[in-house]
């Protein structure tokens, strides 16, 4: 458990080193400490792992929306799942209009690929981990998830239903006489019974 | 809305459900109060 | 207690257990219901395969009530446990047929964690949960939850408060049902009430943040569900984080504190007696004990540096710190932050907030505030008596409901179960570290586990050790029966196999 998260963290680490020199190298100019050209797709895991190192910077995460959009004024809620984890981003309602499916039991959401800034625990939204997004890109459109039938459970199901009704008939007169012997002992004037 | 009495005076039955709910979700408020108080004493602590 | 069950004993308990099976049979048709509105035909299958073997092994085992059955109290404690084993394994069935669980021990881990409003989970890939299994998680922890408040307040509101001491071998003479029958209904119209305000709040504010108004309705439904009954499943992987709302986490806190107060009080307070409210010594203890703990917790998120405003603040610290203590378990934040964000003290804040826990005759969990604040009380008395010469005499009361005498025998009573509860802590916590993880995280998740509250630092996850899971699932079902039908179960099973 801890051999994965030090990977986690170190993955984190190379792929910032990286970013840095790669961004260093395209301007010409001394490293900066915001780097502003992020060249590698980041798992959650990583961004939630290495949270204080990544804050505030920029990272590109791949994954598939999920569950609902929820549009508050002129900006979304998406969530957003990889193999990881799901995580908040924060984008314009139009961008997020664009997202034809959402995740759920009967689809495979669209896989978009988001680049923005990281946010451990986002000021502006009350300390949520979340990613403002710069760019959202479709990488690939959702679709329906079919959920065949089993000849086996179906079968199943009949007889455990029909052996079910007959042991609750069963049971509702094995009651009903116990009931009808209980009145009678009443009747009688038996006492009642003492437990153990 | 003319809240039903009971002979004593007492509210009853829908008007009392309703206060009765109020003062719970006062207690419940009170948390949010204490827990903004203690936030802004360890926040000005801090700083 | 008799030296020796007869057979009769065991029939009569296991034809108990047969009614709760049937009774769960009858909560699949919810579930059943979803799957029909919404087309999953494939999952109301796996319902149906569930009822099924709900209703066929519940018919079997009821018809072997003898006739001539004398069933009494110590009866009524052991199928208790028994039952919860039995509706572990039939509830784990849509589980297992959905896809999304690596066992059936996972399947049980996550029955058990419902029935008992846990909430902790083993479930993969629950964003793509059908809606059907989704309501089947939260309908397990609602039912659970107002089980146990039936079984509890047969106690209390049955006129004997100190009830709570009787254990093995000291047998009521008294059925248990007409009481039980008389107490659920109460309960009843008290949820139902809340319901139905719950129920619009929820929806209501999930349309206001964004939520399309059937998705609102059925997470609303979902949430309320698991609010009321204090058990902290939610229908997304990101638990509460997901719905980024401020609105909805402070709905959420308002359902979830009503849920985790004691239905007397309840009772008391809707039907006129208002002044209950600041006079009833767990909410008096509740409160106390959320202020001291929330300060420290917040004292320790400020030295680790991890949120950096009030609203962070209270949206993280607050609500995690109110959810721990409720027992309910939602979480706004990932369960590796707890670990790698709050830091030693705010952890250590929340361990004892967990183990506290909610008020007895609640859906909460935990030592429970009424123990807690009686053990104090009876600290004070012990302090005062000190201090007054020998011949002085005075009362020593609390007020729960009603003024009620606090003597040695109550004492002891809430102090054995407070001590069994820590000793149940310890040992998951040496499972826990046993297993690999590190003392502070398996504390907590123990913590959690014990007290039946459903915040996670990470341990709880499919790929935890079996063992741990196994043990988790005890301390689960032993902290929610608060040991009495353990206990009750355990003494019948040594006088069973015990010689004459």
């Amino acid at each position: 458990m801890c051999g994965r998260r030090a990977c986690a963290l170190a993955a984190a680490f190379q792929i910032m080193g990286l970013a840095v020199s790669v961004g260093a190298w395209a301007d010409g100019a001394s490293v900066q400490a915001a780097p502003t050209v992020p060249v590698q797709v980041v798992q959650y895991e990583a961004l939630l792992e290495g949270a204080r190192a990544f804050d505030g910077l920029k990272a590109t995460i791949q994954g598939e929306a999920i569950g609902q959009v929820m549009e508050r004024g002129t900006m979304a809620w998406v969530n957003v799942a990889d193999q990881s984890g799901a995580i908040g981003v924060w984008m314009s309602a139009e961008e997020a209009r664009s997202i034809s499916m959402l995740g759920s039991y009967s689809c495979r959401g669209d896989e978009l690929r988001i680049t923005g800034t990281f946010h451990r625990a986002c000021v502006e939204h009350g300390g949520d981990m979340d990613i403002h997004a710069e760019t959202v890109a479709i990488v690939r459109a959702g679709e329906r998830v079919a959920h065949p039938f089993s000849v086996a459970r179906q079968v199943a199901a009949a007889l455990l239903s029909l052996a079910a009704a007959g042991g609750l008939l069963l049971l509702r007169s094995r009651d009903g006489k116990r009931r009808a012997l209980e009145s009678k002992g009443a009747k009688s004037g038996k006492g009642g019974g003492h437990g153990c | 809305m003319r809240l039903r009495t009971d002979r004593r005076g007492r509210l009853a039955g829908f008007g009392e459900l309703a206060l009765g709910m109020a003062v719970e979700i006062a207690y419940i408020g009170a948390f949010f109060v204490v827990g903004i108080v203690v936030c802004l004493v360890c926040l000005a602590f801090h700083a | 207690m008799r030296n020796h069950p007869r057979k009769e004993d065991y029939l009569i308990i296991l034809s108990y257990t047969g009614r709760v099976a049937i009774g769960l049979g009858i909560v699949c048709v919810a579930p059943m219901l979803v799957a029909i509105v919404e087309g999953e035909w494939s999952v109301l299958v796996d319902f149906v395969i569930c009822a099924g073997a709900c209703l066929l092994s519940g018919a079997v085992l009821a018809m072997l009530m003898p006739t001539e059955a004398h069933p009494g109290w110590l009866h009524g404690m052991v199928a208790t446990a028994v039952s919860w084993l039995l509706a572990m394994v039939l509830a784990a069935i849509p589980y297992a047929l959905s896809g999304h669980y690596g066992s059936y021990l996972d399947c049980m881990f996550d029955a058990m964690s419902g029935f008992t409003t846990t909430g902790l989970t083993l479930v993969l890939d629950l964003d793509h949960l059908s809606m059907a299994l989704n309501t089947w998680r939260h309908v397990i922890t609602f039912v659970g939850g107002q089980g146990v408040v039936v079984l509890a307040l047969s106690f209390l509101i049955d006129g004997s408060a100190g009830s709570y001491e009787l254990y093995v071998g000291e047998g009521k003479d008294e059925r248990l049902f007409p009481s039980v029958l008389h107490t659920a209904k109460a309960i009843w119209k008290i949820s139902a009430a809340y319901f139905v305000v719950g129920m619009v709040a929820l929806w209501v504010t999930g349309v206001a943040i964004g939520l399309p108004v059937k998705a609102a309705f059925y997470h609303g439904m979902w949430i309320y569900m698991a609010a009321w009954s204090t058990g902290g499943f939610a229908p997304m992987s990101q638990n509460f984080l997901y719905y980024h709302s401020a609105a909805y986490e402070m709905v959420s806190v308002v359902f979830f504190v009503a849920g985790s107060l004691n239905f007397a009080l309840h009772h008391a307070v809707l039907t006129g007696s208002r002044r209950e409210m600041i006079k009833n010594i767990e909410t008096i203890s509740f409160f106390a004990s959320f202020v001291i703990l929330f300060s420290i917790v917040a004292a320790g998120l400020m030295r680790a540096g991890a949120y950096p405003d009030l609203v962070a603040m209270m949206r993280k610290g607050f609500y995690q710190v109110i959810s721990g203590h409720t027992t309910t378990g939602f979480m706004t934040i990932s369960a590796r932050q707890f670990a790698l964000e709050w830091g030693d003290l705010a952890l250590c804040g929340m361990c004892v907030a967990m183990m506290i826990g909610g008020s007895a005759g609640s859906t909460a969990g935990g030592i429970k505030g009424l123990r807690v604040g009686a053990l104090l009380l009876a600290v004070r008395h012990d302090g005062r008596r000190l201090l007054l010469p020998p011949s002085a005499v005075f009362k020593k009361k609390m007020h729960m409901i009603e003024d009620r005498y606090l003597g040695d025998e109550q004492v002891r009573a809430y102090a054995i179960i407070t001590v069994l509860y820590v000793g149940m802590w310890v040992f998951a916590t040496l499972a826990g570290v046993a297993a690999g993880y590190p003392a502070l995280e398996a504390a907590f998740e123990a913590a959690s586990v014990t007290g039946n509250v459903g915040l996670s630092i990470g341990v709880t996850a499919p790929a935890m050790p079996i063992f741990l899971k196994i043990v988790y699932i005890l301390v689960i079902w032993a902290g929610r029966l608060e040991f009495m039908a353990i206990l009750a179960l355990g003494g019948f099973i040594v006088s069973a196999v015990r010689r004459r």
